[in-house]
């Protein structure tokens, strides 16, 4: 009985072991290891969209951009994400970036005023530039 | 007495520039909606960003045809790279006018039935809408409602046939966008 029990073990343990590893390479690439396709800083990128959208949306949306910028804001939404807002040098908007994840001693880091690097997927303009799925590449030294 | 009026004189001017700035919103809400006999169908934006100047009676809603969400992620992704091509048509804006019977007053409570009328460019096609709306004047906030009706095949937004019969063919576009008055 016991016997038994240990090949039923084993058996979902091998199992196990190619399913894991089949659904974990199964996921979307974090941005963080995906190669950077523009570098720019917030004033120009939110420039290139405030004067004109159609072609800044060719240039950067839809693409891992990295952006630095000087720390305007960090603020948490309902759902717990951290957002940073990069200052555009224009009082109509900003470049805001929805971090996918950032650990507290990043976060801790994080001074206003400072410069900061961010890279993420840039999903176009509203008043503000867009950018999701981000993590920052470079805190304030 | 001159002094008075002069100051009051002041400060009438100073409210009505004070007036005159446009609220902004980043946290309007838009939602799509279709019913259809075999099922209804719910797209919900949470991050429409709108523009409304009481003075010049003028509105822009801009938002990212990304930050709908539905229900169902292969529907999100159908709309996303095959309806509404989001990479190549990243963002859905109406500009218009709204007009009102009565003067809209932030100070006083109430709600202002309004009619806007203006142009809706979605997937690259603009079209012009009409449609009535409501601004709902309560506490710090003044809020923007409106309620219309677009036809996917207006925009240019073809429907595969095999789920032709699953979207309607008039799709129910619901805003409502808080002003913060204070701002």
């Amino acid at each position: 009985m016991r016997k038994q029990f240990l090949v039923a073990a084993a058996a979902l343990v091998l199992l196990a072991i190619p399913a894991y590893l089949f659904l974990g390479s199964a996921e979307t690439p974090s941005v963080a290891n995906t190669q950077t396709e523009v570098s720019t800083d917030a004033p120009n990128i939110y420039s290139s969209f405030s004067v004109d959208e159609a072609h800044a949306n060719e240039r950067f949306t839809g693409k891992v951009v990295e952006v630095s910028g000087q720390l305007m804001a960090v603020e948490q939404d309902e759902a717990g994400s951290y957002s940073l807002s990069l200052d555009s040098q224009d009082p109509m908007g900003k470049v805001v970036c929805k971090l996918s994840d950032a650990t507290s001693t990043e976060l801790a880091q994080l001074q206003i005023g400072e410069t900061v690097t961010i890279k993420g997927t840039c999903m176009g303009y509203l008043f503000d530039v867009i950018i999701e799925q981000g993590v920052i590449t470079q805190l304030p030294s | 007495m001159k002094r008075t009026s002069f100051f009051l004189f002041l400060f009438a001017i100073a409210t009505t520039l004070f007036a005159q700035k446009p609220l902004i919103t980043r946290t309007g809400t838009t939602i799509f909606f279709s019913h259809s006999p075999i099922e209804d169908i719910e797209a919900i934006n949470h991050q429409s960003t709108a523009a409304i100047d009481l003075a010049k009676r003028e509105v822009v809603v801009k938002m990212l045809i990304k930050h709908f969400e539905f229900e169902k992620s292969l529907m999100q992704e159908h709309f996303n790279e095959n309806y509404l091509e989001s990479e190549k048509y990243p963002s859905a804006i109406f500009k218009g006018v709204f007009t009102s019977e009565t003067p809209i007053d932030l100070n006083k409570e109430g709600t202002y039935p309004v009619t806007v009328t203006g142009k809706l460019t979605m997937h690259g096609v603009t079209q012009e809408i009409s449609c009535q709306g409501q601004l709902v004047v309560a506490g710090n906030q003044l809020t923007a409602k409106t309620e219309f009706m677009v036809r996917p095949e207006d925009f240019d937004i073809k429907i595969p046939s095999i789920v032709v019969q699953n979207i309607a063919e008039e799709v129910k576009v619901t805003s409502i966008l808080p002003f913060n008055i204070s701002n």
